[in-house]
């Protein structure tokens, strides 16, 4: 039974994860660019819950929607003022997102003060089976998950600015020709990737302790599923995202919770030193 | 070619010069917001200003501790001052409090400290955190005495005449929170489990508690977490496998252990916990619920000042820093003893001072009749003794009631 536990305890993590993810990956996709401000968007999406919650005293379920809204606009308008200039420039457009995220975190502790604050959701109940504990708030975060990873699936395989980010991903020159336009495609992108990762936010925010940095983990271990399920591959990065929440959360359980995140970084030159077959070569 | 060379490599200059541009901003941002100064100026004094730095953290998991601390350092220095400051050699000082915000980061400590002995010409310093003494030891050195309000002992010793540790001692605080609870725990050898957090203070701390622990009867083992870890889902798993009766969370933050118990109730534990390291309610109540914690303990607790001083500080301290946190008493009795060692030595040297500040005592102090000793049972270096362990239970509509009282 506490296998069991530790297992949900880690698809509850991955689902946060997840979505961190599939927005990092839907980006890099189409505009070559590591985003490194991403965890900054996380820890943004979970303070506009407290805003709105905590402050304005509007209800949890709306505030993740609003949270996903404005984290979309945040992340259109960095995207716009910033990010469009360094599309295919990778060196460039990464350093530019550390600057980034450094600026949004420092920003957050001069504008939240850096003092822990506390998010009161509304799923509070636990379902007991037997001796396996399941707190529905956790429960929430994996429908939510699986049901935006589904939703995103359908949007880039059906419609046609899906197919457009997917034509930009393959091919920009191309897909330009096809009159696809790019920057509406980074926007689509940008917009997709900061409701998910304000979405993310919210959700851990009635689970978890906020603070400026609590992105940092979380944009990490994210790096570690994109890694793993494939830079720019959706159902890859979803099904790496939880695999990674579950063996933090069996390493945590069942070793040392300081292993859990190296031992994740350890996966991944693992499989790095197992894909890398092909010569690098610098030009 | 060789343009686009050009240019792209100018583009990278450009976007260099952004980068250096957003950090030197950005660490800007964070110094403007990272400390302050606040120290009564009012009134004349001939001799000048000694200023006392207070190097504590107003961000991060352990903010809630530093606001109180703040207030009642100021509290002391303003009561030292309307009693007509420090007199050395035939002149008066006045007493200035100036705070800095470690954010319990060990480097911002040291730049901190740096910057407070160097640029504000601080002599007496209070550092918040066991882990943080140490590296900010060396900067000090005869410079600066330093008072530890921390728990800790290896940063103590022969080697370090001019550190202080003015906190209680938490295995003691953990071993009167254990001793009051075993009869009610309805076992012979009931189980405790020390969540810590990872570090030499971590390690420590729990081996001293836990032999403490086992002193009492009890059966302890100890599990460390991550300092800043906002998730314990995992850990409690394995934890509560263990099955425990107990789980002390050492001196994991406010903010940390308030969502450790709302998690460790939400998987079925249904024992109690004991903070050994003040417990902050608000926190808890906030993030838990009120009567989660229901039954558990903490100690020491310093809640209740029956004194007219004791009743002026904890308004002062409340007004400034919201729910009272009786351990910044403890910086309130520092000052005051520091206060009568510069006297004591008629010398504001920090080495002269060190050695004044162990033949002086506070006899009306906030926690009683306390001093700086020599405590060899416990460690080689100097600390404050003579504090009371009182121990509070939790209710179950959230409050804290004392329900007894241990001299460590």
């Amino acid at each position: 039974m506490e296998a069991l536990q530790a297992l949900f305890t880690g698809l509850a993590g991955g689902a946060t994860l997840a979505l961190v993810a599939l927005g990092l990956t839907l980006v890099f996709g189409v505009l070559r660019v590591v985003n490194f401000a991403h965890g900054a968007l996380f820890m943004l999406g979970a303070y506009t819950c407290y805003a709105c919650t905590e402050v304005a005293g509007i209800g949890y379920f709306p505030a993740i929607l609003v949270s996903a809204a404005a984290i979309a606009a945040v992340s259109v308008v960095l995207a716009l003022v910033v990010f469009r200039r360094f599309r295919g420039l990778e060196l460039e457009g990464a350093i530019a997102a550390v600057a980034l995220a450094v600026a949004i975190e420092n920003a957050g502790i001069i504008f939240f003060k850096a003092v822990p604050r506390q998010v009161q959701g509304p799923l509070t109940q636990v379902v007991d089976l037997g001796s396996l504990h399941l707190p529905v708030q956790r429960i929430f975060m994996i429908v939510v998950a699986v049901a935006l990873f589904g939703a995103l699936s359908l949007f880039v395989a059906r419609t046609h600015w899906g197919r457009a980010l997917r034509a930009v991903q393959q091919d920009e020159e191309a897909a330009q020709l096809q009159g696809i336009t790019v920057t509406q495609a980074m926007i689509v992108a940008f917009a997709i990737g900061g409701a998910l990762a304000g979405v993310a936010g919210a959700l851990v925010a009635p689970d978890q302790v906020l603070s400026p940095t609590m992105g940092t983990t979380p944009l990490l271990l994210a790096f570690v599923a994109i890694v793993v399920g494939g830079m720019g591959n959706i159902g890859g990065t979803l099904a790496a995202a939880f695999g990674v929440g579950i063996l933090q959360s069996f390493v945590s359980t069942y070793w040392v919770p300081q292993a859990a995140t190296w031992t994740s970084f350890a996966v991944v030159l693992l499989i790095l030193a197992v894909r890398s077959r092909r010569p690098v070569v610098y030009a | 070619m060789e343009c686009i060379e050009e240019r792209r490599s100018a583009r990278l200059r450009g976007v260099l010069a952004m980068v250096v541009a957003a950090l030197v901003l950005a660490t800007a941002f964070t110094a403007c917001g990272g400390s302050n100064s606040d120290g009564d100026s009012a009134g004349t004094s001939d001799g000048g200003t000694i200023a006392y730095g207070v190097i504590t953290p107003f961000t991060g998991s352990y903010a809630a501790y530093g606001m109180p601390e703040k207030a009642s350092v100021e509290a002391a220095v303003n009561a030292v001052n309307a009693q007509g400051g420090i007199k050395v050699g035939g002149k008066t000082y006045k007493l200035e409090a100036k705070a800095y915000d470690s954010g319990f980061d060990p480097s911002k400590a040291v730049t901190e400290a740096r910057r407070a002995i160097t640029q504000d010409g601080v002599r007496y310093l209070e550092i918040l955190g066991g882990e943080l003494i140490p590296p900010v030891q060396p900067v000090a050195g005869d410079n600066a005495l330093i008072f530890g309000v921390a728990n800790g002992s290896t940063f103590l010793g022969a080697d370090q005449p001019t550190t202080f540790r003015a906190w209680y001692d938490l295995p003691t605080s953990v071993a009167a929170s254990l001793r009051y609870l075993k009869p009610k725990l309805g076992t012979d050898s009931p189980r405790v489990v020390m969540l810590y957090p990872e570090g030499a203070r971590g390690k420590e701390l729990s081996a001293a508690s836990g032999k403490r622990a086992e002193e009492l009867g009890y059966s302890a083992t100890t599990t460390f977490t991550d300092p800043s870890a906002t998730d314990f889902t995992a850990v409690l798993t394995k934890v509560l496998g263990d099955k425990p009766d107990v789980i002390d969370f050492g001196f994991t933050s406010p903010s940390a252990y308030a969502v450790a118990v709302k998690q460790a109730r939400q998987l079925g534990y249904k024992g109690r916990f004991v903070f050994p390291d003040t417990l902050v309610q608000s926190v808890l109540n906030k993030t838990a619920g009120k009567g989660a914690a229901a039954g558990s303990v903490t100690s020491p607790l310093f809640t209740s000042f029956s004194t007219p001083a004791g009743r002026k500080w904890a308004q002062y301290v409340e007004d400034r820093s919201g729910p009272l946190q009786g351990w910044a008493a403890v910086s309130y009795d520092n000052v005051f003893l520091l206060k009568a060692a510069i006297e004591q030595a008629q010398s504001l040297e920090p080495t002269k001072v060190a050695k004044a500040l162990l033949q002086v005592r506070l006899d009306h102090g906030l926690l009683g009749q306390v001093r700086y000793e020599q405590r060899p049972e416990v460690h080689d270096g100097y600390t404050m003794v003579g504090i009371k362990y009182p121990v509070g239970e939790l209710t179950a509509d959230g409050r804290v009631k004392t329900v007894a009282s241990y001299v460590g």
